[in-house]
């Protein structure tokens, strides 16, 4: 059961938030980022099939962000290559949720963080409709990322605290590592605030 | 059921095309000749040269790690000469696309520099996506695929009234945001590229790739085999964008995408192959980054 402890502040804009922070850093897809400082605001926008996974813990006033990318990593390893020109191995192992996760899940456990104090956030998953295709979908990336990322994060003992995923808009996240805070708005909507 | 949509009609359309932002004559000029394949780049050289900001901004792209030339170009003619036509050609429609699109289309909730920046990560992955399934004419792609959204600089202003109708009916019918905009407000934006394309007499591939970029199979004419794989490339690389989170409007991804195209035209799309396009364009960013400084 995942508890929700959001709340939509009438007429509030992400854009209100982000005038109220003076240092900001923006996450890109496929990155990850961790700090132990409270000062450290974080950013991250138009968040479609991707997945952020946010994981603050209360205690130790630590987190960070993953913006992944793609479920995992097993494919690259394990698939002949469709294109001639390969891809380079090394390169995007912070897109893959099931590499991503436990790295960051390091950096925050050095900080001092743990399972019973650390709460997890997932914004985004969401998906393009298809015509046609046969059985299975194989754009069904954003459902993938967040089944892979319960999975990843379930195995690290971590627990979902909220989730705003599915769905076929973008949206964006602010995260305050001040107090755990994150603003998330869907494109064109309200913004709610979470924890 | 939508009572109060403001439709359009034929004749609101042309009204609406006299509101457009005119296009530099040079820039005209340029993209007739440049589908000529007798002009030479003495001939080219001389008209870019009529406009200096445009000079500037070509020489700046040539000169930019885009193209990573082992030495510093210095005239347009010299330009012509190595980058090539078709590479100049791309270049001439990025520049345009940048005056046409790098606006607020306040409509889709797009902020200035929001549509610009999906025409041009879109264009880069187009051409990246030639490359890849071995498509010979790559600076072809890039150049049908930089102005595909450009129906939206008129539909926007009918868009913003009615989103909500226009969001529920796209996922109701699960044909796409281009489809509802087509059955409640008369016309597609992509229907309203293709007249301003036919306006501006850009060249037929396109005003195809503008028309089709988010059904390709809609094409029911006989065209090319390029022509064919032109349009999966282009909207493969819309579907991409989209996925990887460029230039997103409130319309985000309120689209469909064509798998029986694609996959009936050597695409082969799934799970695998999809996931290794991501990773492939996702690398293109630094290259995208270049190429839009150089433009601005």
């Amino acid at each position: 059961m995942i508890q929700t402890q959001s709340q939509t502040t009438p007429n509030l804009d992400l854009s209100d938030v982000l005038k109220q922070i003076s240092s900001i850093q923006e996450i890109e897809i496929g990155d990850f980022q961790a700090s132990s400082l409270s000062e450290t605001n974080y950013y991250i926008k138009n968040v479609t099939t991707g997945l952020c996974v946010m994981l603050y813990d209360t205690h130790a006033h630590v987190g960070g962000v993953a913006y992944i990318m793609l479920p995992d990593s097993e494919f690259q390893q394990t698939q002949t290559t469709s294109f001639k020109k390969p891809l380079d191995d090394n390169a995007f192992k912070a897109c893959y949720a099931d590499i991503a996760l436990p790295k960051l899940w390091e950096h925050l456990q050095e900080w001092g963080a743990n399972t019973e104090n650390t709460q997890c956030v997932l914004i985004g998953g969401s998906q393009l409709f298809t015509f046609g295709g046969g059985r299975g979908n194989p754009l069904n990336i954003g459902a993938r990322n967040t089944i892979t990322a319960r999975t990843t994060l379930a195995r690290m003992g971590l627990s979902i605290k909220h989730t705003e995923v599915g769905g076929n808009r973008p949206r964006h996240a602010v995260f305050m590592l001040a107090d755990g805070r994150i603003y998330v708005q869907m494109k064109g909507g309200e913004t709610i605030q979470i924890l | 059921m939508v009572s109060t949509t403001k439709k359009l009609t034929l004749e609101s359309i042309s009204q609406e095309l006299t509101k457009l932002p005119s296009v530099p004559d040079v820039i005209l000029k340029l993209s007739q000749m440049l589908e000529s394949p007798d002009v030479t780049a003495e001939e080219l050289g001389q008209v870019i040269q009529l406009d200096p900001q445009l000079t500037a901004q070509m020489l700046r792209a040539s000169n930019s790690a885009y193209y990573a030339l082992p030495r510093e170009i210095s005239s347009m003619k010299e330009a012509v000469a190595i980058l090539g036509q078709k590479a100049l050609k791309a270049q001439v429609y990025a520049i345009l696309s940048h005056k046409m699109l790098n606006r607020q289309i306040a409509g889709y909730g797009l902020a200035k520099g929001d549509l610009w920046n999906s025409a041009l990560t879109g264009a880069v992955y187009a051409k990246k996506i030639a490359t890849l399934y071995d498509f010979k004419e790559s600076d072809t792609a890039f150049t049908v695929a930089v102005l595909r959204d450009i129906g939206k600089l008129i539909l926007h202003e009918y868009v913003g009234d009615v989103f909500k109708d226009l969001e529920a009916q796209a996922v109701e019918s699960k044909q796409g945001f281009d489809e509802a905009e087509r059955q409640l407000l008369g016309f597609s934006h992509s229907e309203l590229g293709e007249v301003i394309g036919k306006k501006w007499n850009f060249p037929e591939r396109m005003i195809y790739a503008i028309r089709y970029h988010h059904k390709p199979s809609d094409l029911k004419e006989k065209v090319s085999d390029e022509v064919y794989q032109l349009l999966g490339i282009v909207h493969l690389a819309d579907a991409l964008c989209m996925m990887l989170g460029h230039g997103m409007g409130n319309d985000g991804l309120l689209y469909a995408v064509d798998l029986d195209y694609l996959n009936a035209h050597g695409f082969n799309i799934d799970a695998y192959t999809l996931q290794e396009l991501m990773l492939h364009l996702h690398a293109c960013q630094g290259e995208v980054k270049t190429l839009n400084d150089s433009i601005k």
